[in-house]
């Protein structure tokens, strides 16, 4: 999933790098001034783990293997922020020493792994786990999606940069990943099974704790609203949006090059892939939702209680 | 899994460009990467000019072209197969061209990293302003990766030795303990690494030797390098 150099247009990667740069500028502010003396050398053992942890390949099936990405793991270990950090930082070091990702890449990079991965999996975490309860299904989910929709954002790039057209990359890329997914999710919950049971006062996420309410209303809710978006969204992107007719109308569908309508436009292709890619599509859309609730419904309780 | 020598092997080197402040190398790499993926575009021929820049830093560093070309080799799967979807979709000289782009831009980082012991290369980017937590993290995990590597290798074959085997779900699961069992020594000994940097009186700051001055071989080497870029462009334009 790391790009190299020469693939991304100007256009792409220099407002992302500024997106990354900004965060991570931001993000190691706010570590530095709460944290204690002893942070600092444990934070960067951690990172050797993950770096170490990412090289472990696990079977996939039909002789391919996947390897681990390690967002949701790190995020739930030592928090999102922390999280971020320790996968900017092995970003950087895999460009530098071993050639995986370039340089003007490097923003996109964290882009896509730190921010999309490791960030805001830890968001549909939360989101999730505030809904149903189960950290178990929550950890599982949030794995899932880190890994999808990092390769989603990547597939997005490098199309916008017109190396991929959108329906060859997105689907292709979101297949592979959504099966590699799956084998991060569970290879994320034995880990934090096994140091929940060990050593819980290392974590920050106790996968064993199962003294919540189950709030069963909730469960049914994103069961129903998963089952509605994979039945709908084959259908839903098969209608023409109606800001693609205008823009078709009007001509300025030529220049394809970032127009925010084009990153959805037509992905699906006449085979199955193409169809379960869309299915996925819209299952990632329904936890982005949840997520996303969640931190509205926070922000909203927390501007309630300052008052 | 890596070989620790494999980093720092080249950067003691007597050669000009070992010599070198981090900084301006660091610099220099980052502007030339950037000028060349913004200009060679989709003619592939564009690339001459910049690839005359890496054969002359290589020159400079006395790297021979078969080490660079075995250090770039991890990079070659994605880039082939990058340029081969592109060679589908667009043709011949995209697909070449950002195959070139890619492969030239590698070099220069090869030859940056090589040519640099990386402490060094660590405070070339501390003095191009990169958070402080982050520069001493990276330093962290150069230090410890391939302890840990090791760490996961005697693990593996603990685990082989049991006859690692069976369904697919299995494994998955089998692999997750490992990591776990992982996270557990790493932390552990990211403890005692805290607890041996305190007792030599670490109190939140790494203290590291200050660069030296920017010398006036430093100055020619950018003044000549961005001429010969502006130049490149110039002539490409």
């Amino acid at each position: 999933m790391h790009i190299p150099d020469g693939f991304l247009e100007p256009e792409v990667w220099i407002p992302l790098t500024a997106i990354s740069g900004m965060s991570l500028v931001s993000v190691s502010r706010k570590i530095s001034d709460g944290m204690d003396e002893e942070a600092i050398p444990l934070m960067g053992v951690m990172a050797a783990f993950v770096f170490a942890a990412q090289m472990i390949n696990f079977p996939v099936g039909g002789g391919t293997s996947g390897h681990l990405m390690g967002g949701v793991l790190i995020a739930a270990i030592v928090g999102p922020y922390g999280g971020l950090i320790i996968m900017s930082t092995i970003l950087i070091l895999q460009a530098l020493l071993f050639q995986d990702g370039g340089i003007t890449t490097l923003g996109a990079n964290i882009f896509n792994m730190g921010i999309v991965g490791t960030l805001f999996g830890y968001l549909i975490f939360k989101g999730i786990n505030w809904l149903t309860g189960n950290v178990r299904f929550s950890v599982f989910a949030a794995s899932w999606f880190s890994v999808a929709a990092a390769s989603a954002v990547t597939a997005i790039e490098l199309s916008l940069s017109g190396i991929i057209p959108m329906k060859v990359s997105l689907p292709a890329m979101i297949g592979v990943h959504s099966i590699i997914g799956i084998g991060e999710g569970i290879i994320t919950i034995s880990a934090l099974e096994l140091v929940s049971k060990v050593k819980k006062e290392t974590i920050l996420v106790d996968i064993t704790d199962e003294n919540r309410i189950r709030k069963k209303s909730s469960w049914i809710w994103l069961a129903v609203s998963i089952a509605i978006a994979a039945i709908l969204s084959p259908f839903a992107s098969k209608l023409p949006d109606g800001l693609e007719r205008v823009a078709e109308t009007f001509g300025f569908i030529g220049r394809k090059k970032l127009t925010l309508y084009s990153l959805f436009r037509d992905y699906q292709i006449s085979d199955i892939y193409g169809k379960v890619s869309t299915v996925i599509a819209g299952v990632m859309g329904v936890l982005i939702a949840f997520a996303l609730s969640y931190t509205v419904i926070k922000v909203l309780k927390g501007m309630r209680s300052k008052r | 899994m890596i070989d620790p020598s494999y980093i720092d092997r080249y950067s003691n080197i007597d050669a000009i460009y070992q010599k070198l402040d981090a900084r301006v190398k660091l610099l220099i790499t980052i502007i030339f990467i950037i000028v060349m993926t913004v200009f060679v575009g989709d003619n592939p021929l564009r690339i001459i000019p910049f690839f005359i820049f890496i054969v002359i830093l290589s020159a400079m560093s006395k790297l021979s072209p078969k080490v660079l070309f075995r250090r770039s080799l991890p990079a070659f799967p994605f880039l082939f197969f990058a340029s081969l979807t592109l060679w589908f979709s667009k043709g011949n000289h995209p697909a070449i061209s950002v195959f070139l782009k890619g492969l030239v831009s590698v070099l220069s980082v090869i030859i940056l990293v090589s040519t640099t012991n990386f402490s060094n290369l660590l405070r070339g980017l501390e003095g191009l302003k990169t958070p402080s937590l982050i520069v001493s993290m990276l330093s962290f995990v150069y230090r410890y990766v391939f302890i840990i590597t090791d760490e996961y290798s005697h693990i593996k074959i603990a685990r082989e030795s049991r006859n690692f085997g069976g369904s697919k779900r299995w494994q998955w699961k089998t692999i997750g303990y490992s990591m776990g069992s992982l996270f557990l020594h790493s932390y552990e000994r990211g403890n005692w690494v805290y607890s041996a940097m305190a007792a030599r009186g670490y109190n939140g700051n790494i203290r590291v030797q200050k660069l030296q001055q920017i010398g006036i071989g430093d100055v020619i080497f950018v003044v000549i390098s961005i001429t010969y870029l502006i130049i490149a462009v110039w002539i490409l334009s």
